[in-house]
């Protein structure tokens, strides 16, 4: 045991500004989410629970939500996969590897704010490189305003923003890959089994701390998504992009129920806190064998 | 001999298709910064007339001019470079205080408060949105970027922990033990001893921080009123409002706002990718 003001002289800063950013604006966030408040009188009531009451009524949190589960079901399987898929590719020594990997990560350099600007190179109706392929390639019927009509909205932006997450997934399965015992995969090798039975029943087992890491982290970040979203579409047209983090932010800061947004935020939290437990039970459990 | 011809054949078949299949990939990861590019290069009357896909022959920078005059961008370059220096090496600092008393010191609680610091790395910054706006209301800091900087201190401050710790944990007992014997403080010990041990560490650190906050788009559309205070994502965005059909301009902005991440990724990507393997995946 080291003396208690050694510890309070390295950590009374630090958590001093944690206290401030984080620990007591989330008990805040809690007691506000029960109260009317419109964020700009001195004056509000308490209300209880009538926000979150109000939440499981609310049909444009509902649709959020699901919209926030198609958005993590389509980030399982596009960028997380795909993901798996180039890194099993690029982990072999294959010239150009080094390059072939950094096309793949450029994308995480870019704010969410400008995927969603050049992603509307893309998307736009006439002008838009999507379009015009169409056209070119002879799909003329296929070709539309993408994030303009609501039934394709929400998946261009889903699109766009896979488009960035997918690096993330790739280096973290190549760091899995680094740890995969080669002598099992020569064995395995030796004994006739097949690349593909290699692959599911040899390294996939190996890789299975890496994939929770890869989907806790997924899935917060699908569940967190806001910029790309307020970029592109605002979550419309008609709410049909809209997820929790814009629905929050459009009742909080554009309608003023500061309380219901907070209620709002606050049901992100709990998903989100799942999400949490699970992942560190995996990373700790490893830190442990 | 038939078997070993047969079997050779069909490996130089499966390269070649690995290799397809990756550079199809490759393309298309490429085709959506192509857009931006040559779009960036081109006068809006030309991509008014064949879209955003067309090489900029010859290519024109007068977007590049417009994003400067009119966008006013240096003005929001300004402001990033300064939120995003002193957010960055603060929590970076606070950082290895922390790092230091978890990895290197014994105490109680040590794991409680750890895991109460680490666990804010995932925190949804939504749940403390509103709270952080009425704070900074009362002590008249809305629209002001020291409210930015205290932000991004506070939410940095988890992942330069968690790396922090996870080094000095790693650095053995024996040197700080005989150091101690020697009469020097801790604070001697981290300063002369850790910190320039830790160089590869606060490079990653920095970089990953670097990132993350001049990306931001979320603190300083809720904090940030006036336009003079704005960061680069913001102007970025502000820029799309004003000059709806300027095509050309914002995508020249865009490539402006990136540069100097690109910097970063072209000189540093490996602390880059340790950095982000190391956050995710270490304890």
């Amino acid at each position: 045991m080291d003396k208690k003001g050694v510890v309070v002289q390295f950590l009374a800063l630090p958590f001093a500004v944690y206290m401030m950013v984080i620990i007591i604006p989330f008990f805040q966030s809690i007691y506000l989410s029960m109260t009317d408040w419109d964020g700009l009188s001195h004056f509000y009531n308490f209300v209880g629970l009538r926000n979150y009451l109000q939440v499981f009524v609310d049909p444009n949190f509902s649709k959020a939500l699901i919209h926030n589960a198609i958005w993590v079901g389509i980030y399982l399987l596009f960028p997380t996969i795909l993901g798996l898929l180039l890194a099993v590719m690029l982990d072999k020594n294959i010239r150009g590897a080094v390059i072939f990997k950094s096309i793949i990560y450029l994308p995480m350099i870019f704010s969410f704010v400008i995927v969603g600007m050049i992603w509307n190179f893309i998307y736009e109706p006439r002008l838009g490189i999507l379009n015009l392929a169409l056209e070119a390639a002879g799909f003329e019927h296929l070709t539309q305003a993408w994030l303009a009509n609501p039934d394709t909205a929400l998946v261009s932006v889903v699109v766009a923003a896979a488009w960035q997450h997918t690096g993330l997934c790739m280096i973290l399965f190549l760091a899995g890959l680094q740890s995969v015992r080669t002598d099992l995969i020569e064995a395995a090798e030796i004994d006739g089994c097949r690349k593909r039975q290699v692959f599911f029943n040899v390294v996939l087992p190996q890789l299975k701390n890496t994939t929770i890491v890869v989907v806790s982290l997924t899935v917060i970040n699908a569940l967190k998504s806001f910029d790309i979203v307020y970029i592109m579409t605002r979550g419309g047209p008609f709410r049909s992009s809209e997820v929790l983090t814009t629905l929050m932010y459009r009742e909080a800061f554009q309608n003023y129920r500061m309380g219901y947004g907070s209620a709002i935020a606050n049901m992100l939290f709990l998903i989100v806190l799942v999400i949490i437990v699970i992942y560190f039970r995996t990373v700790m459990r490893k830190d442990e064998s | 001999m038939s078997m070993d011809t047969n079997y050779r054949w069909k490996k130089t078949a499966g390269r070649a298709v690995l290799y397809l299949g990756i550079l199809l990939f490759c393309f298309l990861f490429l085709v959506p910064i192509y857009g931006a590019v040559t779009t960036a290069f081109r006068l809006n009357k030309d991509i008014i007339q064949d879209g955003f896909w067309a090489l900029p022959i010859p290519p024109v920078l007068d977007n590049f001019v417009t994003a400067f005059v009119d966008g006013t961008i240096h003005i929001y370059l300004l402001n990033t470079v300064i939120v995003t220096v002193f957010a960055a090496s603060i929590s970076i600092a606070l950082g290895t205080l922390t790092g230091y008393a978890f990895g290197k010191l014994k105490f109680r609680l040590s794991g409680v408060l750890y895991m109460l610091i680490i666990a804010g790395m995932f925190f949804p910054p939504q749940t403390v949105l509103i709270p952080l706006f009425r704070l900074f209301n009362a002590f008249h800091l809305l629209d002001t970027l020291l409210a930015l900087v205290i932000v991004h201190i506070g939410f940095g401050l988890p992942i330069c922990t968690l790396m922090l710790t996870s080094f000095f944990k790693d650095i053995p007992d024996e040197l700080r033990s005989s150091a101690k014997i020697d009469g020097c403080s801790d604070w001697t010990i981290l300063g002369r001893i850790m910190l320039p041990l830790a160089k590869p560490a606060l490079t990653a650190l920095m970089i990953l921080q670097f990132t993350w906050i001049w990306n931001d788009f979320l603190w300083p559309l809720v904090l940030i009123k006036t336009s003079t205070k704005m960061t680069i994502q913001m102007g970025v965005m502000q820029l799309r409002g004003q000059y709806g059909l300027a095509w050309g301009s914002q995508a020249a902005a865009c490539l402006i706002a990136t540069i100097p991440t690109l910097l970063v990724f072209l000189f540093m990507q490996k602390y880059f990718i340790r950095g982000l393997v190391m956050g995710a995946v270490k304890e």
